[in-house]
């Protein structure tokens, strides 16, 4: 019997879902957003809304930045048991947020109309600055609820939250939606309108989000006590591959852009150009949604120091980015005509035709994609910066640039095609490379692709982990310990008590956890240091903390609750984290 | 778990030896229970058991208690695992420990 990453898997598939639905679900708005102003209010206001768009992104790599450093982190800080930490990360992460917002609107309030023309409302352009002007005006109210909500929805996560979010998003999506019909149809608002429906249903699910504050049990609670720039130092570099990432991907559409208006076809070239970006911002934001669960988990694992749970964490997060990969690239390859078509009505059977061929070459590169940004961000999670960024900054420029432009003069716009997957493959051989340097061997377990920092955790020798996932395995389980606490020398006393607070919770949490007719699982790990003896159980049922249960339920019925008040009499100390609907019991002896 | 039973006129002495859990819990219960006829005084000899679980101490909650009706129970010779076991629990308060 050993652990059999049973609780990583279904907390990896539980929470990949829901990411990559509040990922397509934001996609969606931003798609239809587009569609009404495009088909409404026309082309000039078409025109104001793309030349937003920067404005747009900037407030969204802010955001990116702080959420994914500051998810990493603070899950990091709640694997190794640390929630007053985390509260701290979050505390930070939140006045970091306020002033950004702040500053970024009073900004935008003051200069707006210098800023219009730097968005390039000037010139022949100049008659887009009132629309340019009044999008801004109204989508200024969105930038606090923006950054915080990119925030709230990898920290809501961590507090147990996650379904919150998929609400948040949902009502989100379908307020804008709403709105901007109602704007365009009824109330004739312009571009104003659509700027303040995009601002109130950001507002909207910021409201519901903020609505987990008044839960009790909640991990992350706002306190301006002890805050430490550590820790803004901390999420920034950890959130520095998302910039790097956001860089990336800007320089490569500029360099790509040009090697595109320099082939024969040009502008045609450049608008089909246009139509992969568009298919490649969505299908990436799904396999996004995948390398952020991954960065999440890697993160608690890291906190933790569980070899096993990496491991198990690669494993999931390979088999489920090749599962999403392989869908959407079949499904791009497939529809690629038709989704051309989608695009290119307006621009001529030519521009089509380029874009379904672009499409094609594209689709084969997604299933390569996802698995290399989920190595990006399972390193990420890890925390091992600068190998993040440099795999980040290869697979988003170097590896695609570098075969477009040396390709462009033979191929033409077939150069950029290739060059998704050309960069992909020299992405994952880069990856392969590495995991085989340091393993100083082919790397063809999962285990190679670990990239830990050593020394990492407790030596195999010293550390005994288990999965029950049935009653009848609870005795043989503390059978078990007994004798490995025997055989690494601990005390008689030790051993025994080790053993007994594996059957007593055990049996506690299959009464009471199992109850629910699904399939659960609980993990224990057990290990020595110089610090002493550390049990640690985790398990997926629904939330039970029972060091505030024995306080709330003292009774003078000797039966009542004997074998919890018998772990919480006997441990040295015991400490109860809930975090990612996962109960993490820690015992030292 | 192994059980050793020597009755002795309306006095049963039973040593038990290894681990009272989930498992062996119901065996030892009956395994007393079905030689308590009779009986006025029942010693439970703990010399050689190591482990005891709430289980354990389930079984030997409602021993006191049948014993309470027809005698009494004392329990002897406990390790300071189980003695510290009885303490956390309340059992001390409960059981005759010598």
């Amino acid at each position: 019997m050993k652990n059999n990453g049973e609780i990583i898997n279904k907390l990896f598939k539980k929470s990949v879902i829901s990411i990559i639905a509040a990922a397509i679900a934001t996609m969606v708005g931003v798609v239809v957003d587009g569609i009404i102003i495009g088909r409404f209010l026309g082309t000039d206001s078409m025109a104001a809304y793309g030349l937003v768009t920067p404005i747009i992104n900037l407030a969204t790599a802010f955001s990116g930045i702080l959420a994914t450093g500051a998810q990493v982190v603070c899950a990091q800080h709640l694997g190794a048991g640390k929630a007053d930490r985390a509260r701290r990360v979050f505390s930070m992460c939140m006045v970091v947020t306020v002033v950004v917002a702040a500053v970024m609107m009073i900004i935008i309030l003051l200069f707006r109309g210098g800023i219009c023309e730097l968005l390039g409302a000037r010139g022949k352009s100049a008659h887009l600055l009132p629309l340019v002007s009044d999008y801004l005006l109204g989508m200024i109210f969105a930038f606090p609820s923006v950054l915080l909500l990119f925030e709230f929805n990898s920290l809501m996560r961590l507090d147990g939250d996650p379904n919150r979010v998929i609400v948040a998003v949902v009502v989100m999506t379908i307020m804008d939606i709403a709105g901007d019909l109602l704007n365009a149809l009824v109330i004739h608002g312009g571009m104003l309108g659509m700027g303040l429906a995009t601002s109130l249903s950001y507002f909207a699910a910021l409201v519901i989000m903020l609505l987990h504050f008044t839960k009790k049990d909640i991990i992350f609670k706002f306190s301006l006590k002890n805050l430490k720039l550590g820790d803004l130092k901390d999420i920034l570099a950890t959130g520095s591959s998302s910039a790097m990432g956001s860089v990336s991907a800007m320089l490569k559409n500029g360099v790509l852009n040009g090697i595109m208006v320099a082939t024969v076809l040009s502008s045609t070239a450049v608008a089909a150009f246009g139509v992969l970006t568009t298919v490649f911002n969505f299908t990436s934001s799904v396999m996004i949604g995948v390398g952020l669960t991954t960065a999440m988990i890697a993160g608690m694992i890291l906190g933790e120091e569980d070899r096993t749970g990496a491991q198990a964490l690669v494993k999931v997060s390979v088999k489920t980015s090749l599962l999403i990969g392989a869908l959407l690239g079949i499904a791009v390859f497939v529809f690629s005509d038709w989704i051309a078509g989608v695009f290119g009505s307006s621009d001529g059977a030519q521009m089509v035709e380029l874009a379904a061929r672009g499409l094609k070459f594209y689709a084969v590169s997604i299933i390569l994609y996802g698995l290399n940004i989920v190595f990006v961000n399972y390193t990420q999670g890890m925390r091992r910066m600068v190998i993040t960024n440099l795999f980040c900054f290869f697979q988003g420029f170097v590896f695609m640039v570098l075969p477009a432009l040396i390709l462009s003069g033979a191929l033409q716009t077939d150069a950029v095609w290739l060059s998704y997957i050309i960069g992909e493959i020299a992405t994952l051989f880069s990856i392969i490379i590495y995991a085989a340097v340091r393993k100083r061997g082919f790397p063809f377990k999962a285990s190679d692709y670990l990239f830990l920092k050593e020394p990492f955790g407790v030596a195999d020798d010293n550390l005994f982990e288990i999965s029950i996932s049935d009653k009848n395995e609870v005795i043989p389980t503390s059978m078990a310990v007994s004798k490995f606490c025997e055989e690494k020398g601990a005390p008689d006393k030790i051993g025994t008590l080790m053993a007994l607070f594996v059957e007593e919770l055990s049996n506690n949490i299959i009464e009471f956890g199992f109850s629910d007719g699904k399939r659960h699982s609980i993990d224990i790990r057990l290990f020595c240091t110089d610090e002493g003896w550390t049990m640690r159980f985790r398990d997926n049922c629904r939330q039970f903390d029972p060091t505030a249960w024995i306080k709330l339920h003292q009774s003078d019925d000797p039966t009542s609750n004997i074998g919890i008040r018998m772990v919480c009499g006997m441990a040295k100390n015991i400490s109860y984290l809930s975090t990612m609907e996962l109960n993490n019991l820690t015992i030292k002896m | 778990m192994t059980i050793n039973k020597t009755k002795n006129g309306t006095n049963l002495t039973v040593a038990v030896e290894g681990r009272i859990d989930t498992v062996t819990a119901p065996e030892f219960e009956n395994e007393v229970k079905s030689a308590l006829d009779g009986i006025d005084e029942l010693v439970l000899d703990f010399t050689e058991l190591n482990y005891i679980s709430s289980a354990g101490l389930r079984v030997l909650l409602s021993l006191q208690k049948v014993m309470n009706n027809q005698g009494s129970m004392t329990v002897k010779n406990v390790n300071e695992t189980v003695s510290d076991i009885f303490e956390v629990t309340g059992f001390s308060d409960i059981l005759t420990i010598k």
